[in-house]
């Protein structure tokens, strides 16, 4: 977004008016936009999977301490961030202006979320007491869980989790697998010995497939 | 002192000098460290996006394995740390979310009670062992030498968690001047080295990486000390691709992990730190 121009380009996007500024658009902030996004994840998952739920818990909590009095607009998130400077359409408070305005699936199909290194920076220079950190890091959660966008290396981290309990390079393993030589052989340190991987993937499954909140 | 040693996945399967150089340097230090078996990645960096609940679970499985021990955790890496101390408070706060990790940890025979407590090496060094021990135990003083120090976001953000360091971090600098060099300000040192991006978007992670060593090289000191796996990845393996991004020309600062300097304070050979394993000119350091 253009730093210049974003209080311009806000408009409500559940009604037809055109909010001509960020002033405005405080008066279309609450209630009902709020309920936009329980209805977002109503229509989406009604609480199939515990992890949504837990996600969403995350989300109406992030979204019910969002408030008009919660971006003071100081831009000093801004100038904390260090993605920001170099990465042109990452600005932190983004996200929860977005999010106030109801507009979850346009943050969740791009990947501006991705972009944020989760040093914190931000929620230490928020003047508002309000970090972007925190709702960043939720709508990443449902941006993954609900297959919007997920990095190709999570993914392969993830994976390599399930097959030897770390992260470790894709190639690393292949290689392993191969020479079959021991670390110690080349003058590394010996690993710890791995999780029982049975039952170590068992309870990840689990855990990704309980329905319901019991 | 005796603690279940956690290095973390980084420094367990690529970032080779920072484990060799913890092995061997806090040995000396007398410090036992006891391997944990079976542990698993702590889901800072990988589950805390895709699957929070998993990531709880992961975190809360190897305290549990430490507590079996019973032994607190010392980790090595400020990810890792930051992890543990949050999936802890969580579990303190949230009881519905205890119950589904209890559950799965009960599936692998594990049980987390909150007993045992997550040290980042930084805490223990300066607070149990103190600084003064390790100036005792150096026996090349590192003079003449100035670095930059990068203590790391998660060493000391977000305050609210009560994290190793304090808002204005000091202990990693106190930790190097115990070693006979100077510790120099640089206008990027509380910022962030990018290294949390790497997997999803490596191009900025190497800008904002080069940011830094450029603060780094226009305040003409002889390198960076860094106590974290990730950060020392960005700063010290990545540096060679910083080039294919910015097109500049090489920076060519050394980067050394806390305990490689440590360990060469201490007399240690360069090998058994691993400081072979260093991609940046770091023989500059140590070949004065």
């Amino acid at each position: 977004m253009d730093k210049d121009n974003f209080s311009l380009r806000l408009g409500c996007p559940y009604c037809d008016e055109l909010l001509p500024s960020h002033r405005a658009l405080r008066v279309h902030i609450g209630s009902d936009h709020k309920e936009k996004i329980d209805e977002f994840m109503e229509k989406y998952f009604g609480g199939r999977w515990i992890e949504v739920d837990f996600i969403s818990l995350m989300l109406r909590k992030s979204v019910g301490e969002l408030s008009e009095e919660s971006c003071l607009e100081c831009g000093g998130c801004d100038v904390a961030c260090p993605v920001s400077v170099v990465h042109e359409g990452f600005r932190p408070f983004d996200v929860p202006l977005q999010l106030l305005e109801g507009k979850v699936r346009e943050i969740l199909s791009s990947d501006v979320l991705w972009g944020c290194t989760s040093c914190y920076a931000c929620g230490q220079n928020c003047n508002a007491g309000m970090p972007p950190f925190d709702v960043i890091e939720t709508l990443m959660n449902l941006s993954a869980r609900t297959g919007y966008h997920y990095p190709r290396r999570y993914k392969e981290y993830d994976r390599s989790i399930l097959r030897s309990g770390v992260i470790q390079r894709p190639g690393a393993m292949k290689m392993a697998d191969i020479t079959r030589l021991a670390r110690e052989d080349v003058g590394l340190p010996k690993l710890p010995a791995q999780p029982d991987l049975t039952d170590f993937k068992e309870a990840i499954r689990m855990l990704a497939d309980m329905r319901g909140l019991q | 002192m005796r603690y279940a040693f956690y290095p973390g996945c980084l420094a367990q399967t690529e970032q080779f000098g920072c484990m060799l150089s913890a092995k061997e340097a806090l040995g000396r230090l007398g410090l036992e460290l006891e391997e944990m078996d079976g542990s698993s990645c702590c889901g800072y960096q990988s589950f805390r996006l895709s699957s929070p609940i998993t990531w709880h679970f992961l975190a809360a499985r190897n305290m549990a394995l430490a507590e079996g021990m019973g032994l607190d955790v010392l980790t090595i890496c400020n990810e890792c740390s930051l992890s543990f101390k949050r999936v802890k408070k969580a579990l303190a706060q949230d009881l519905q979310l205890k119950n589904h990790v209890d559950k799965a940890l009960g599936m692998e025979g594990l049980a987390y009670k909150a007993k045992s407590e997550a040290y980042h090496v930084v805490e223990v060094l300066h607070d149990k062992i103190g600084v003064k021990s390790i100036s005792d135990s150096v026996e090349n003083p590192l003079e003449n030498l100035r670095f930059a120090t990068q203590p790391g976001c998660h060493l000391f953000r977000p305050k609210e968690l009560g994290m190793p360091d304090e808002a204005e971090p000091h202990k990693l600098d106190a930790l190097v001047e115990a070693l006979g060099a100077e510790v120099v300000d640089y206008p990027a040192k509380l910022d962030c080295c990018g290294a949390s991006m790497y997997a999803s978007d490596e191009g900025s992670t190497l800008k904002v990486a080069r940011r830094k060593l450029r603060s780094v090289k226009e305040s003409k000191l002889d390198g960076v000390v860094t106590i974290c796996p990730h950060c020392f990845r960005t700063l010290d393996t990545a540096q060679g691709d910083m080039r294919g991004v910015s097109g500049y020309e090489r920076l060519k600062v050394p980067v050394i992990y806390y305990t490689q300097l440590l360990g060469l304070a201490m007399g240690i050979n360069a090998t058994r730190l691993g400081l072979q394993f260093n991609v940046s000119p770091v023989e500059q350091i140590y070949r004065l």
